[in-house]
């Protein structure tokens, strides 16, 4: 039986960029493939020229045996290829029936046929989900959106299934279900291509592994027969350091001081819906002192963007809200957005303006301070040597500062925020996923920078998916769960316990939002011993 | 056949809430597809004047609204060509599309004014050239509400099914989520391996269509004949009464509906100041009439400032569609 896919002399040309160059690749049937590469190697424009989003600039495809033209997404689904995107099709104003109706081919006139229900039915048991296909889309948490997403594009491909960075907004454990549901798939017959830039989690799930640098395969290999450092060298071409993980000696005045108790009922609101509710804060006492990080970790939507929304001004706390030493009302931290740093969660909508080009992005916040102007206008002079120390800083790499922040890899991007941010000097620094959907040489680059503003004095709160990251980075740790803040023993606990609190087990080990009365609580002074 | 008032006023209601329902319907359409189309007050007019000339000219009534139809998709066109192929600003040139369809419309009535003159020909559409008022059989033989809702134009009750059809097609079929869709993520719709703006073009183009009819029902419906700037501004209300509806079919209806009611109202005032015995009536005898004809936009005003709660419409609305990459 010839492979189910082979692709041979593949290459795409962007203007002046070779995006792929000359890829050649065989997929074997029932087989999972690992793709890695920094961001910008081609990972996803190789996958997307598969789904018929692309087209090749020459190349050859043949699927099957057979000599094949994906120009279309349609064209796609008729071979049997259905692509997972890392930012969800999905029309989040209607609910996930309505969605694969959207995608199901002809019947203009139909609605939701029996056909689309016993597909959804067929791969709903066979991936052993529960799924709520009614509720609209936006309502739903990413984990659920992504379980819509990949039903749906089984149901339109079914032979090939193509995964884009799947596990980069899901938790350890969802991610490790994930992964586990689409091995049992591959071992029914389907094959997988799947884009990660965790290394150990794809090393683990993957029979084979492709690593892309500028456009070319540079290394396949059986994912056995390869270590994560020969992995790592092949992707960025030489070796990273990752920071090293000393934790801070001594901690100083708190810059941050968070007592919020929410008492009303939840009947009393207007609708307990069960995918709503968990989104509420109802406790949470929270200190973070200038020269330490201290990490949040805990499964998405158990009430992080309220804490966000609440340490940006957005909502309002019941209880006390302290920064830099001073109460304020939500109003008020609002105002002192311009002193506070933010590495948002979502970076392309809260952190930069995209059509903007990068020497405005780079002083969004800082641009009314001298030496950046001089009575409300811009000293350009300032201004152009200002941007230069921040690019040389912080490694962006862009061909020019006048280019739109959107024509930059996610990794550049990232940089710019960090720059921003960082080069105001804040006291207080809120990061959110701040290596989410980063390549490993970025990712480190990042947290290097958060643990050199650290040791200069900084105090970070660290709102974060990975927990390895968390974990290496923190120096004190919360878990939140269920809307409730808890502190922990960190570092004198283990993962697993850490893990285990995260899914609201043996909670009853931590006490709940730990009263700021007493002194600040140095690393393992918690309530708690484990 | 002599009618009680209220009978009449519905029957006002009704007659002057179906142009607006049906020029809403496709601007719905269109604004849901993530075009917002304000030249919409343009295409009326083009429409108006397209279908009068062409009943002028065939000497079918058919046959002018037809041509009305097609002059509302062809400056639809213009505008999709502008906005959808080429990207330009909506708004910008919704707004050109209606200063042209003034101007337009304005210089060809003036010519036409001036040659009928010198050739002795009324400016007024005879029966077989424009549409009279359809009573349906049997129907329209029930009290009060038979000559007030089943003697109306043929185009009422078309726009009625009309807005029945559209209402199917957007919330019980897969064409219906694809219109949808594209308002709100193009990006999917596009990921699904749909063509955006082709169909965005095919919506933005039905709506000329219904514009174009809804034009043609005021000239060779209602009033048998054209005027310069005959719309009056009804292309901008049906525009805030698709916002006011929050994009449902059943809104807008509702929307239009009480527009024509209050504008009904104040024409029945305007006339029965002079006739009537009451006391207050006969007081209003000294108000300018302006005043009269302020009162449905002035409710509009305070009916989208009490019911209009703030609900995004499509959030893709006006912009225009580029593939990434």
């Amino acid at each position: 039986m010839p492979p189910l896919l082979e692709l041979k002399h593949i290459t795409r040309r962007f203007g002046r960029l070779m995006a792929l160059d000359d890829v050649n690749l065989r997929v074997e049937r029932g087989e999972i493939y690992g793709v890695l590469g920094e961001n910008g190697a081609g990972k996803s424009t190789l996958m997307h020229i598969l789904a018929g989003a692309v087209s090749r600039t020459s190349g050859e495809i043949i699927f099957d045996g057979r000599k094949v033209a994906i120009e279309s997404p349609r064209a796609a689904f008729e071979l049997g290829v259905g692509m997972v995107y890392q930012h969800f099709k999905l029309v989040d104003t209607q609910n996930g029936l309505e969605n694969l109706a959207l995608f199901a081919p002809g019947a203009w006139l139909k609605g939701i046929t029996p056909q689309i229900r016993q597909l959804i039915a067929r791969w709903t048991t066979e991936l052993d989900w529960d799924v709520d296909w009614r509720t609209p889309i936006a309502q739903l948490s990413v984990s659920e959106q992504q379980r819509i997403e990949i039903i749906k594009a089984l149901c339109l491909g079914g032979r090939l299934l193509i995964l884009d960075e799947p596990t980069a907004a899901l938790t350890p454990a969802q991610a490790d279900s994930l992964l586990t549901a689409v091995r049992r798939l591959a071992q029914r017959g389907l094959t997988v291509l799947l884009i990660s830039h965790k290394l150990a989690e794809i090393k683990n799930a993957c029979d084979h592994l492709l690593v892309l640098r500028r456009g070319r395969v540079v290394l396949e290999s059986g994912a056995r027969e390869v270590s994560t450092g020969d992995l790592v060298s092949a992707m960025i071409g030489q070796d990273v350091t990752l920071p090293p993980a000393r934790r801070a000696e001594h901690s100083k005045g708190p810059v941050l001081e968070l007592v919020h108790e929410d008492t009303r009922s939840a009947s009393g609101r207007r609708r307990a819906r069960h995918h709503v509710e968990p989104h509420r804060l109802v406790k949470a006492s929270l200190r973070v002192c200038a020269g330490e990080i201290v990490g949040v970790c805990g499964v998405e939507g158990n009430g992080q963007a309220q804490l966000t929304a609440m340490l940006t001004g957005e909502a309002a706390v019941r209880g006390h809200l302290a920064l830099d030493g001073r109460p304020m009302s939500a109003r008020a931290v609002g105002r002192h957005m311009r002193n506070t740093g933010m590495i948002p969660a979502d970076r392309q909508r809260d952190g930069l303006i995209l059509s903007w080009p990068i020497n405005h992005n780079l002083i969004l916040k800082t641009h009314a301070r001298p030496p950046l102007s001089f009575g409300g206008v811009l000293r350009r002079r300032q201004w152009r040597k200002h941007n230069q120390a921040l690019v040389k800083q912080y490694d962006i790499r862009t061909p020019s500062l006048i280019i739109p922040a959107a024509a930059l890899s996610g990794g550049n991007q990232q940089k710019i925020i960090l720059a921003r941010e960082l080069a105001m000097r804040p006291n207080f620094l809120l990061a959110m996923n701040p290596t989410r959907g980063l390549d490993v040489g970025a990712a480190a680059f990042v947290m290097r920078q958060m643990l050199l503003a650290r040791d200069q004095g900084m105090g970070l709160l660290l709102i974060h998916d990975d927990l390895d990251e968390v974990l290496r980075l923190s120096d004190r740790l919360y878990v939140m769960c269920g809307g409730c803040l808890y502190q922990t023993p960190w570092p004198n606990a283990s993962r697993d316990q850490i893990g285990a609190w995260m899914l609201g087990e043996n909670l009853h080990q931590l006490a709940d939002a730990a009263p700021l009365t007493d002194q600040v609580n140095l690393p393992g002074n918690g309530p708690v011993t484990p | 056949m002599s009618i009680s008032l209220g009978t009449f006023l519905v029957r006002q209601t009704i007659t002057a809430a179906a142009p607006m329902v049906l020029a809403g319907l496709g601007e719905l359409l269109a604004e849901l597809a993530g075009v917002i189309d304000i030249g919409i007050e343009g295409l009326m007019l083009a429409g108006a004047l397209a279908a009068f000339l062409g009943a002028f000219v065939t000497g079918h009534g058919v046959a002018g609204l037809l041509v009305g139809i097609l002059a509302g998709i062809f400056m639809a066109g213009i505008f999709g060509i502008c906005s959808i192929t080429f990207g330009a600003d909506q708004i910008v040139v919704g707004t050109a599309i209606n200063l042209l369809s003034l101007g337009t419309t304005g210089s060809i009535w003036m010519l036409f004014q001036t040659w009928s003159q010198n050739h002795q020909l009324s400016i007024h559409l005879t029966k077989a050239e424009s549409f009279n008022r359809l009573a349906l059989p049997g129907l329209a033989k029930i009290p009060f509400l038979g000559p007030a809702v089943f003697d109306q134009y043929a185009l009422v009750y078309l726009t009625v099914a009309m807005a029945i059809a559209v209402g199917w097609i957007l919330h019980r079929t897969r064409l219906g989520l694809v219109i949808r869709g594209m308002g709100d993520s193009p990006q999917t719709c596009a990921a699904a391996g749909i063509r955006v703006n082709l169909w965005r073009m095919t919506a933005t183009l039905f709506a000329g269509g219904c514009a174009g009819a809804a034009g043609a029902y005021l000239s060779i419906m209602q009033t048998h004949s054209f005027a310069q700037n005959m719309t009056n501004g009804i292309g901008f209300v049906v525009l805030a009464l698709v916002i006011f509806g929050r994009w449902t079919v059943w809104g807008l209806v509702g929307g239009c509906i009480l527009f024509g009611a209050i504008n009904s109202l104040q024409q029945t005032l305007q006339t029965a100041r002079y006739t009537s015995h009451s006391a207050i009536l006969h007081a209003m005898r000294h108000l300018p009439f302006e005043v009269f004809q302020m009162l449905p936009y002035v409710a509009a005003l305070v009916a989208l400032a009490i019911f209009a709660k703030s609900r995004p419409g499509p959030r893709f609305l006006g912009v225009p569609w580029r593939r990434e990459v």
